[in-house]
């Protein structure tokens, strides 16, 4: 009685492993990534060029992924609530992050510990060189003549940069790094101000990106000197680059997707595959160029490389302004 | 003649008044509700406009924003709550008057008083928008130090109390307002590890907090004593009578060109203008012993500043691209989703969107007055709803809508932690809008004084060599005597009066 008690123990055991094994492997076999709607941390506020990159991007990436792909803003300590969010997330694929020059920069200012290590870059969707712009009314019509006064004049011309650190006041030193030429910084709370500063009067020049200086370069207030780009941009096709005038500098803002680094390659390579597909849709071509940003897209092993190209840049940068010791 | 006709077949047509409506009808809700304001809801609805078409999402995204003015007053003049930062000033008298019973004539004025100035705002707005967006080019660091002390000092007329007690407040302001990183090192300031606070601490966490948490504290303390309902008489009249249009047409008037002018310039706002409509009403007016008490040109006022100002700040965004305000940041990122920037081209390229959107400011206002009238008759209604329904709604409300501004739980802890300082505050009769105050001025003098100075290399002499920061500093020092001075006079002559 007892043994046909633990018998059908036994038995009953085996079905219950049986039913299990049917039901779960069925169900990994349906686990086909992505079987649910993706999430992108923005770590920044609804409204900024991140914000409006990332939907313009999700929009196209759900068409090719057959999933909704939903933008969730998490802003706070200059990114690194955001930031945070996507290292510290399940590395499933389903949470997912944009990020770029303003994370290389996060390593080293503030509180708090962040590695560009801490993400695998899948892919990046867009470019947005930074400028070297003067005041409309200054006397300086091209960059050579504008370098030429700058060199004989060290730390007589002031550059309004968007806070001690940022990354225009990084784009500046790169560039007069470069040049051999001496700026003093004054710092501005963000692109806003700082080009209305150039605008007025108040600082002799600004580097940031097209897209913040278009607008004042359209009334007359503001002139675009050159481009801290490889290539010209097809809007402004007269602005030459600083590296047709010799000037060994090429930068500017930059974003793409990232994910938690431990996230399995199966996943990743599905993502990168699909961001590609996505950003050859002509809709984001389109809204990009509206926007100043070129849609530069690079795949996970071009984009991670220049991540850490630049995460080298900028410290020695950092290191020659003092912010890093 | 073409182009008005032009303007208002745009913003006539129906898609775009019922864009308008929705505006307006949101921005009246999210103003009475205390906690989320004008950037919160439009950061939230900014993203449902990306796939509509450019003229009617403006259009609503623009109503939310002076919606909310109109709504904001609401809640402070009933229960001492601003709902949003810009009516800080409107507690004030506001909510002394609905203790008097007086909120029916207190929110009419208000109403009204916003109209007024709105609609003078836009006309204003429509006829010399181009030739005035240069004003913002002559106001660099050096002029926002000297608006900043100006904004300082002007406080001290906001305050009805003991003046040591105002000026500590502002001072607790100021302190708080050195929290998070410092904009020309880096560096990271009594952030105590918390990453949140990297960014400052946020004005309308703490607006909650020393209000709306601090009020129902006090509140809850009171009904613990006796059982009672709100301590307000019975309510007399709904609608301004003649004799408080006497008392506020100067108030409106002035408030208009007060917010007008402020508004336009990078970084003023409609909190400013509130301030300094408010002060210079006690100036001006016959019985400056008055406002404090419950005097209706104290709303009057600030109400009519702060809906002028909303008006004013579209023009360097749309002569410019330049936003003046956070709100106005997040409008620019609604034509920037539809690849329409906004410049001095705009009117040439996009009359539609140029014309269209500012005479659905027209409309817009016209739809507020029709919609907060009668709206009236419900909200003082809100003062006969017992503390035990009230306060916790009111709680809840706080509490949410701390957590909405950022998602993020340290705000909550921030509006926890200043409930229980305004309660504090309260009791010992400390002034907490000139807190709030002194929070958004700090940053703006500190940034702006240490800029002018990296400017100047180092030497003050660069306040000597700016005409407008010079006069702001001028009428600083002027006023500041007066302060001075007017006390002893006032002091006599009172003593005259009762002899």
């Amino acid at each position: 009685m007892r043994q046909h008690m633990k018998h059908q123990r036994g038995l009953f055991l085996l079905v219950v492993i049986v039913l299990l094994a049917l039901n779960v492997a069925p169900g990994l076999a349906a686990e086909k990534f992505p079987s649910r709607p993706i999430s992108v941390v923005v770590p920044w506020s609804p409204g900024g060029r991140t914000d409006i990159v990332t939907r313009i991007v999700a929009s196209a990436l759900e068409k090719v992924i057959g999933q909704t792909v939903v933008v969730m803003n998490k802003p706070g300590a200059s990114g690194l609530i955001g930031f945070k969010s996507v290292s510290t997330a399940k590395p499933d694929g389903y949470t997912l992050g944009m990020a770029g020059a303003g994370l290389i920069l996060r390593q080293y200012a503030g509180e708090g510990k962040l590695s560009w290590k801490e993400f695998k870059w899948i892919g990046q969707c867009y470019e947005a060189a930074a400028t070297v712009s003067v005041n409309a009314e200054s006397p300086w019509k091209t960059i050579e003549a504008f370098v030429e006064y700058a060199r004989k004049n060290p730390m007589k011309l002031k550059h309004g940069n968007t806070g001690f650190g940022g990354t225009t006041h990084l784009f500046c030193e790169g560039f007069s790094k470069e040049a051999g030429l001496k700026f003093t910084q004054i710092e501005y709370k963000g692109d806003g101000p700082a080009v209305t500063a150039l605008a007025s009067k108040e600082v002799d020049l600004s580097c940031p990106p097209l897209a913040s200086v278009r607008p004042l370069v359209e009334a007359g207030k503001i002139r675009v000197l050159a481009l801290q780009a490889e290539r010209r941009s097809v809007r402004f096709p007269d602005t030459p680059t600083l590296k047709e005038k010799g000037i060994n500098w090429a930068a500017g803002s930059l974003e793409g997707l990232i994910a938690p680094k431990d996230t399995p390659d199966s996943i990743i390579s599905i993502l990168e595959s699909a961001l590609e597909k996505a950003m050859k849709d002509p809709s984001v071509a389109e809204s990009f160029n509206k926007l100043d940003l070129v849609d530069e897209y690079k795949n996970q092993k071009e984009f991670t490389a220049y991540i850490e190209q630049m995460d080298k840049r900028f410290y020695e940068l950092l290191k020659d302004v003092g912010l890093i010791k | 003649m073409e182009t008005i006709l032009f303007a208002f077949s745009v913003a006539l047509q129906p898609v775009n008044l019922l864009y308008a409506f929705g505006g307006v009808v949101i921005g009246t809700l999210v103003g009475v509700l205390p906690g989320i304001g004008p950037s919160a809801a439009i950061s939230l609805l900014l993203p449902t406009t990306f796939r509509g078409d450019v003229v009617p999402s403006l259009i609503m995204l623009a109503g939310i924003f002076y919606g909310t003015q109109y709504g904001g007053s609401t809640t402070s003049i009933l229960v001492n709550i601003p709902g949003e930062a810009a009516s800080v000033v409107t507690c004030l008298d506001g909510y002394k008057m609905a203790q008097k019973g007086r909120a029916g004539p207190a929110l009419g004025m208000a109403a009204l008083g916003s109209f007024i100035a709105g609609t003078f705002s836009v006309v204003l707005l429509t006829l010399v928008a181009p030739p005035l967006s240069e004003i913002g080019f002559h106001f660099g660091s050096p002029e926002f130090a000297g608006m900043a002390i100006l904004g300082l000092t002007l406080m001290i007329s906001l305050s009805s109390g003991s003046l040591v007690k105002a000026l500590m407040m502002a001072v607790v302001g100021l302190i708080l307002g050195t929290v998070g990183m410092d904009l020309s090192t880096g560096s990271v300031r009594f952030t105590f590890g918390i990453y949140e606070l990297e960014d400052g601490i946020g004005l309308a966490p703490v607006a909650m907090g020393l209000f709306g948490i601090g009020e129902v504290l006090v509140n809850i303390e009171e009904s613990l004593k006796e059982e009672r309902k709100l301590l307000v008489k019975k309510v007399k009249g709904l609608l301004p009578n003649l004799q408080d249009w006497k008392d506020s047409y100067v108030a409106i008037i002035q408030g208009s060109f007060v917010g007008f002018l402020i508004g336009l310039i990078p970084g003023g706002n409609a909190i400013i203008a509130s301030i300094v409509s408010y002060a210079l009403q006690k100036r001006i007016s016959k019985h400056p012993e008055k406002l404090g008490t419950g005097a209706i040109e104290g709303v009057a006022a600030p109400e009519s500043a702060n809906n002028a100002a909303t008006g004013s700040a579209f023009i360097p965004l749309l002569t410019f691209g330049i936003p003046t305000s956070p709100v106005m940041a997040l409008l620019l990122a609604g034509f920037l989703v539809h690849g329409v920037i906004p410049g001095p081209l705009l009117i040439k390229n996009r009359p539609d969107l140029f014309w269209g959107l500012i005479f659905s400011m027209y409309v817009g206002n016209i739809m507020l007055l029709i919609l907060n009238l009668p709206l009236i008759r419900v909200w003082v209604k809100v003062l006969d709803i017992p503390y035990s329904v009230l306060f916790p709604l009111i709680l809840l409300f706080c509490l949410v809508g701390a957590y909405t501004l950022n998602n993020s739980l340290v705000e909550v802890g921030i509006v926890v932690f200043f409930g229980f300082i305004g309660f504090l505050m309260r009791k010992f009769a400390y002034e907490p809008a000139l807190l709030i105050l002194a929070l958004v001025m700090g940053p703006m003098l500190e940034e702006s004084l240490r800029r002018s100075l990296d400017l100047s290399g180092g030497t003050m002499a660069i306040f000597l060599h700016r005409p407008i920061a010079l006069g702001l500093l001028i009428v600083s020092v002027l006023l500041l005597l007066s302060f001075m001075i007017f006390p002893v006079v006032r002091k006599q002559a009172e003593k005259g009066g009762d002899t």
